[in-house]
């Protein structure tokens, strides 16, 4: 059709954008986001619809089921990931798998995973939306245990591709380190030997145990009709009664604690974590505007917050991780310097900064507009749109919440700021992925 | 969903009050619904997209790489990064935008760049004030230059190690003897080292003229709104300065093929012009059915072999003569990859594709087409990119409603002989061979040589 960009600075920007980007907040401007409605079935599960109908004729639909990462346990690590991928393989349609129909008339069907769910997405032509979803829901009931291997090795490569960037992995220490006791701990590919363990029978068992309508969501954007939410309601209807398994509650973390890996990166990667509020804690907008007074990585003024102090060159940016419980914030570093102690001491005098003094009013009225500004920017996909509609739909106040936030956001004072930050930022988490050269561990 | 409810959500503008006749000796162009040419010749597109709190704003200015002469390979993207640090009232365009939270994106292609901004909705009006005054009067002083030459260094050194932008720029300068196509965008180090500021200023002067210019605006505005901030920055009339040949390339090797200095291969084909829009749908089938990420046949059948390898394929539509191309990069990559790629290939250039097949693919490739435009700089992209090939109606954005326009009536048109014969005449074999660390190799009786404008 076109060109392709050559996109030179995106391929050179922060490994872990994507991770930014899923953390970039989520909304004080007039009506910035369709009306929007949601219902409860009788099942528990939530259905929640916003027809932004016009160009394209599109719908697409994110399902949140409650079966997150959070639920996997050191023995079944992996399960999650397992079962949604033998559920996208599982014949349902003339033979087909809901992967195979979706490419066939042009759709997708992918999952994701967090802490707290597996998403399903769906996009599509309308005409198309409600054959896939019924496929996927198909699927989700009976998922085929003769995918199994075929899936495992798909989560498997997925597993190590990841590994591969320094930032995941640094991300991945983090988790192991802070979600103790939680699923979340594990990684979505497990540790091997766990992935390699899981039979026909542990992926029946995690389908089954978290197909429940309480927790479940489905969220349709897009030109959705009302005979296309009626169809959906229906094949939502379908998940039984009755509440999921709760995930155990992770370690509280009272000390600083460092964890060390060697790899074969060019560069020592520093993730720093801390403690941070969920999406529905009242400190979510105050963490917001912190994230964008942070700036994106690679801006010379971040952690400086209008000091001339020495500024923190290595800063990569930061992952706002608000859909788990506790929420983290990690910032990354990547330092040219084979010491990061240099790296890490400019950082840790801007977080001091942060947690004891009042910024300017100048200065927070400013990272209020980014903050509003990146939360509208994140929103561009429908399947950006779907998550969206989707995780306000599990909010307190409903699918309100997304267009509530932009008022929360200008609503920060310096002192929420100072307050969110000397309340969170203790306890550090450090990883540290160190290059190995030759026999030598920098 | 209905057609009339489309119709009715999306708004498309027509500036009927700044309108005026295109500028004396150019060609006659049909623009796309809700397009304009204004009095001083620049094009503009409005559309309302209401699926997103955002806006996107574009400018593309029609505009070789290389300049005009003397030629200054890179030329264009430097002085695209000095614009981008010029700074206003102490900002420049970057810092002005990330102060709403918005992003900016320069992308240089052989014969245009494109600045597009993405911010939320209610500061667009805003931004096409900031845009004009940059690119509408544009200044560039030393330390904007200096700036804007270390970005476009910092890129050519990038690019290098990027597979899918080394083999393209090779293809590119195999396939076209002289001319921007013939050379990669980023220049060379030497030439960037010879490029001054003067340079950069007279080619910005020659090239950032109204009728090289469309504006795009596409998002959650009000279209009237956006119509009256950009007539209020438009710039005033200028002389054009005619877009340099590139010349296909003839019986004799290229004089200059880039080096790739990454393990892989390329393949490529030239293709039809873009003024004959039946072919050129029906190498986009071709090139969606082929090349897509995940369901291309191709795709498939490489990364059966090689899952490993990076792939990347498209027909790129160009005004006179499109190109078509795939690239295997990966350390395994050999002549077992060409092999490959040619067997997938061969089958639609020497059969018709079944009938059921056919329309099963048809429809899949409107649906991927719905879905890679579903963002609005995905949209402003398309009226952009149309408009640089002299063919802004034939844009996949310039719909109205489900698959009206002219590019969905030729998708429509497409049959399973036409798609046969169009692959027979441009995919029977590649032209066009690049080897990892190049080695050029015709593979085809070269055609006759002629000019590219």
């Amino acid at each position: 059709m076109r060109c392709a960009r050559s996109r030179v600075a995106a391929a050179c920007g922060p490994a872990f954008a994507a991770l930014v980007l899923l953390g970039a907040a989520p909304p004080a401007n007039p009506a910035p986001f369709a009306p929007s409605t949601q219902e409860r079935l009788a099942n528990g599960a939530v259905i929640a619809v916003q027809n932004t109908a016009g160009i394209p004729p599109l719908i697409g639909a994110t399902m949140f089921l409650p079966a997150g990462l959070a639920l996997q346990r050191a023995e079944d690590a992996g399960i999650a990931a397992l079962t949604a991928s033998v559920v996208l393989s599982t014949p349902v349609d003339g033979g087909k798998s809901v992967t195979q129909v979706a490419d066939m008339l042009g759709a997708s069907a992918s999952y994701l995973l967090d802490a707290r769910d597996t998403r399903y997405y769906i996009e599509s032509r309308p005409s198309d939306f409600s054959r896939l979803l019924h496929d996927l829901s198909t699927a989700m009931e009976r998922p085929d245990p003769n995918q199994l291997d075929s899936a495992r090795r798909t989560v498997s490569d997925a597993g190590v591709a990841a590994a591969k960037s320094p930032a995941a992995t640094a991300f991945a220490m983090v988790r192991q380190a802070r979600y103790r006791g939680n699923g979340y701990a594990y990684p979505e590919a497990g540790d091997g030997f766990s992935l390699a363990r899981l039979g026909p029978t542990d992926v029946a068992a995690f389908a089954s145990a978290c197909r429940h309508g309480v927790g479940a969501v489905l969220a349709l954007e897009g030109a959705v009709t009302p005979a296309i939410s009626q169809a959906a309601a229906l094949e939502l209807s379908r998940l039984q009664a009755g509440v999921p398994p709760a995930a155990p509650a992770s370690i509280a973390i009272t000390r600083p604690q460092e964890v060390i890996s060697h790899r074969d990166v060019a560069s020592p990667w520093v993730a720093l974590a801390y403690a941070a509020p969920t999406q529905s804690s009242n400190d979510f907008a105050a963490m917001l505007v912190i994230q964008a007074l942070l700036g994106r990585g690679g801006s010379g003024d971040a952690l400086a917050f209008g000091s001339n102090t020495a500024l923190a060159d290595d800063y990569s940016g930061a992952f706002y991780q608000f859909d788990a419980e506790p929420g983290v914030f990690t910032f990354f570093l990547n330092t040219q310097s084979p010491s990061v102690d240099q790296g890490l001491r400019n950082f840790l005098g801007g977080i001091a900064r942060l947690r004891t003094r009042d910024l300017s009013s100048a200065l927070v009225q400013r990272a209020k507009r980014v903050a509003i500004g990146d939360y509208y920017t994140s929103i561009t996909t429908l399947q950006e749109a779907s998550w969206l509609l989707g995780r306000s739909a599990q909010s307190r106040t409903g699918v309100a919440a997304e267009g509530d936030l932009a008022a929360r956001i200008s609503a920060v004072t310096p002192g929420d700021v100072r307050r969110a930050a000397h309340r969170y930022f203790v306890a550090a988490t450090t990883a540290l992925v160190l290059p190995v050269e030759g026999d030598r561990h920098l | 969903m209905s057609r009339g409810l489309a119709a009715a959500l999306v708004t498309c503008l027509f500036i009927t009050a700044s309108a005026g006749a295109a500028p004396a000796g150019a060609a006659p162009i049909r623009l796309a619904p809700g397009e304009q040419t204004l009095r001083d010749g620049l094009t503009v597109a409005v559309r309302q997209l209401t699926s997103a709190p955002i806006a996107a704003i574009e400018l593309w200015v029609r505009c070789p790489s290389n300049g005009y002469a003397p030629l200054r390979p890179g030329v264009a993207r430097v002085a695209a990064y000095s614009l981008l640090a010029q700074k206003y009232a102490g900002l420049s365009l970057r810092e002005e935008v990330r102060a709403d939270g918005g992003r900016v994106v320069i992308s240089v292609f052989p014969m245009a760049t494109e600045y597009a901004v993405v911010v939320p909705s209610f500061a667009a009006q805003r931004f096409i004030g900031a845009l004009g005054k940059r690119l509408f009067h544009p200044v560039i002083d030393s330390a904007a230059f200096d700036a804007g030459r270390a970005a476009a260094g910092a890129e050519l050194a990038a690019s290098a190690a990027i597979p899918d932008v080394a083999f393209r720029d090779a293809i590119f300068a195999a396939a076209f003897g002289s001319g921007p196509l013939h050379v990669s965008t980023y220049g060379d180090p030497q030439a960037l080292k010879l490029t001054s500021a003067a340079d950069v200023r007279g080619f910005v002067a020659k090239a950032y003229v109204p009728a090289n210019e469309i504006a795009v605006v596409v998002g959650n505005v009000s279209p009237q709104e956006m119509a009256r901030a950009i007539g209020a920055a438009a710039p005033l009339p200028q002389p054009q300065t005619a877009m340099p040949a590139s010349m296909r390339s003839t019986s004799a090797l290229p004089a200059a093929v880039p080096s790739v200095d990454l393990p892989g291969v390329a393949l490529g084909w030239t293709g039809p012009p873009v003024s004959d829009e039946a072919a050129a749908t029906a190498m986009d089938f071709l090139s969606d059915y082929l090349t897509r990420p995940g369901s291309g046949i191709v795709t498939k059948a490489l990364a059966a072999a090689d899952p490993g390898a990076e792939f990347s394929g498209q027909f790129i539509t160009l005004r006179d003569a499109g190109v078509f191309y795939i690239s295997v990069a990966n350390p395994k990559a050999d002549s077992k990859a060409v092999s490959i790629a040619e067997d997938a290939i061969r089958p639609v250039a020497t059969q018709t594709l079944g009938g059921s097949e056919f329309e099963r693919a048809i429809e899949a490739f409107r649906t991927h087409i719905l879905r890679d435009t579903q963002t609005a700089q995905a949209l402003a992209d398309n009226y952009g990119w149309y408009f640089v090939q002299e063919t802004p109606a034939y844009a996949p954005s310039a719909i109205e409603g489900d698959f009206a326009g002219d590019y969905f009536t030729q998708v429509s048109a497409l049959t399973p002989q036409f798609v046969f014969e169009t692959a027979r005449k441009y995919l029977s074999a590649p032209s066009i061979r690049i080897e990892g660390s190049v080695r050029v190799v015709p593979t085809s009786a070269p055609s006759a040589s002629h000019a590219l404008r």
